[in-house]
């Protein structure tokens, strides 16, 4: 759990800037999508991302000296994943590619991101173009 | 919807006919049957979702509406990532709609190798017309959006036929979530087409009901257990005894279920898909893919082996593209309105399994290996769609390869002509599933016989896409309904006289 916490705040893309308190909520959220869809993966691959997941942690602390990711600066975090990603083959890269997909999957989909980008928020977009719908349909049948 | 049910306790239901599953081809089999006045039970694994309550986000969508959270993949060299619906009305509520028939010359070969009976362009004909009427099959609505555009642009000025897709919509105004389940209603999927009719009709239908064991008794499948979750989550078991089964959990789930029953002749063993690599286009002006629905023109000149076109674009999906390789590619973020997101795809000649996980029940186990062709054709397709991107003004194509830094001139598209795709640095995936249960007189090839009866077993049929033989070439909804249609009717044209025997000697063993 720990390890998704921190991947998690490893892997959150810096682009847009974010305010500090957006960005924490943003990554709670990454965290809660993140949990739901290991309960949701299929019983082999969520296998196969556990104990991935078990031996990332593991390199993690022995690169940092016991040391969780969460607590050392960014640039050191992103380091010892980049080392992960050379050392641990090809299993080790997918482990790290799909996390990052729902990271940056879930990052781009959040309202305060989306707003950031000057992208319309999905909840506006959805009222508007179903009363767009409805105003259409009422004028066809008028 | 009226008649849909909720469990709250444990239930001893019987009917007509049990519809297992409610994507294409269970609401085509639940809609024929109920026309005809029978007594159809429908249940179906996920939940119901109508427009009115569709995710606005996509992260939502994919834990409500999707399978799996959409963490699907078909293992192999490469695993090939697969998207499936589980909800009421299945995989049509997340798709694009595409509404295409199977060209006549692929049909025609399908009857000759497999044997089908009563199948081909002209067999077929009523059943296809009656899928475009059911979702309302018309052109794209306008305006199609600069993404659309770029790509018809781009294949006419290479000299490429360029085809208009027929959707399966009405009034759609391209709100470009189709993924969610459509939120204003624009798009017929089967909650807002088949489903409604045959429950006016008196279809019942039981939603986040997961069968999870056929009984047999005297070659007929006397018994369907399975669980139905309330409105608490709690499960509460649900018994069925059904007269005739119609098993609609598509392409995965119908073989895996076949076989943790022990049915395995011919059932999961040639699964077959449509390999299919994106690539993302960079635009020197904004085009704002994610503002209209789903590019709605395909480059089809090199159908039915390749097809050239355009997926789903939100900062999301655009984000997770970049993300198979964010160390060089984050930096095209902040170009995300002036980028869409396109895809070549193969028929593809390569095989796959589905088989139960063993202890797991009926969760299957898929796997996919993908023929030297198949790779042949993506590295073609990539070239052309990467030509086609450059010719319509892009100034950079990244195709979806680890590690590859992208093209920023047309003449670096053939780079995989020569060698290939590299195998592992190649991300694939599909959204059309088939053949995992192909229908036929050739007993070596088939499960089913013509018109999807289980050999072996008297009152099962199966009507899904793991009826279309082979990859299709096409988006496959619009055969999954004409088969689905097709095997309902022929099972109403049954003697009235033998069925009511049937009837009555099932009402003798019980």
């Amino acid at each position: 759990m720990r390890l998704s916490r921190d991947l998690v705040a490893s892997l959150l893309p810096i682009y847009p800037e974010l305010e500090p308190e957006a960005r924490a909520e943003v990554q709670q959220s990454v965290q809660e999508f993140m949990a739901a869809e290991l309960t949701l993966a299929p019983w082999h691959l969520r296998s196969g991302l556990f104990v991935l997941g078990l031996a990332c942690a593991l390199h993690c602390r022995l690169c940092l000296l016991g040391r969780p990711l969460g607590a050392v600066p960014p640039e050191r975090r992103a380091a010892v994943l980049a080392r992960w990603e050379r050392l641990a083959g090809n299993l080790g890269r997918s482990f790290l590619r799909a996390v990052r997909g729902m990271v940056v999957l879930a990052f781009y989909d959040h309202p305060l991101v989306l707003a950031r980008l000057g992208a319309p928020d999905p909840a506006r977009r959805q009222a508007e173009r179903r009363a767009y719908r409805g105003r259409r349909l009422q004028e066809r049948h008028a | 919807m009226s008649g849909t049910y909720r469990i709250a306790q444990p239930v001893d239901l019987s009917c007509d006919v049990l519809v297992v599953g409610s994507g294409a081809g269970g609401a085509a089999v639940a809609a024929t049957l109920t026309r005809a006045g029978l007594d159809v039970l429908m249940v179906e694994e996920g939940p119901y979702v109508p427009a009115e309550r569709a995710p606005a986000q996509l992260t939502t969508a994919f834990r409500r509406l999707w399978r799996g959270g959409g963490l699907t993949a078909a293992l192999g060299a490469p695993p090939v990532a697969y998207a499936e619906g589980r909800c009421v009305g299945g995989t049509t509520e997340i798709n694009s709609a595409i509404f295409q028939q199977t060209p006549p010359e692929v049909l025609q070969a399908w009857a000759r190798q497999y044997g089908i009976a009563d199948f081909g362009p002209e067999a077929l004909r009523p059943y296809y017309a009656r899928a475009a009427q059911a979702v309302h099959a018309s052109p794209p609505s306008e305006p199609v959006g600069a993404a659309t555009e770029r790509l018809r642009a781009g294949g006419e000025a290479l000299g490429w036929r360029v085809t208009a897709l027929e959707r399966g919509h009405r009034n759609c105004v391209g709100t470009n979530m189709c993924a969610h389940g459509c939120p204003t209603g624009g798009k017929q999927s089967m909650s807002a087409t088949l489903i409604p009719a045959a429950l006016a009709k008196g279809l019942r239908l039981i939603a986040e009901c997961r069968v999870e064991r056929l009984v047999f008794r005297r070659r007929r499948v006397a018994t369907v257990l399975g669980s139905a979750r309330d409105g608490h989550g709690m499960r509460h078991p649900v018994r069925i005894r059904p007269r005739q089964v119609f098993l609609c959990a598509g392409a995965i789930h119908t073989p895996a279920l076949l076989r943790a029953h022990g049915w395995r002749r011919n059932i999961g063993t040639a699964l077959r898909l449509h390999p299919t690599i994106k690539a993302a286009a960079i635009f020197p002006d904004t085009i704002d893919a994610h503002a209209f629905a789903v590019p709605q023109v395909a480059i089809t000149e090199f159908m039915p082996d390749v097809r050239l076109g355009g997926s789903l674009f939100s900062p999301s999906t655009f984000g997770m593209f970049l993300a198979e390789d964010w160390g060089t590619r984050a930096a095209l973020m902040p170009a995300w309105r002036n980028a869409g997101l396109y895809y070549a795809m193969v028929r593809g000649q390569g095989r796959g399994s589905v088989r139960p996980l063993p202890g797991r029940g009926t969760e299957p186990l898929v796997r996919y290996r993908l023929a030297p062709v198949d790779w042949q054709g993506l590295a073609l397709g990539l070239e052309r769609v990467g030509q086609a991107l450059f010719a319509a003004g892009a100034t950079r194509v990244v195709p979806s390869i680890g590690g590859h830094p992208g093209w920023n001139d047309p003449a670096r598209c053939d780079e995989f002509s020569a060698g290939g795709l590299p195998v592992g640095r190649s991300n694939l995936m599909t959204i059309h599933l088939a053949g995992s249960a192909p229908p036929g007189e050739v007993e070596a090839l088939c499960a089913t016989d013509s018109f999807g009866r289980l050999r072996g077993l008297e009152n099962l049929i199966v009507a899904d896409a793991s009826q279309i033989p082979e990859a299709p070439g096409v988006n496959p909804q619009a055969t999954v309904m004409a088969l689905a249609f097709r095997a309902a009717e022929a099972y109403l044209a049954q003697p009235e006289r033998a069925r009511r025997q049937r009837a009555l000697a099932e009402i003798d063993r019980r």
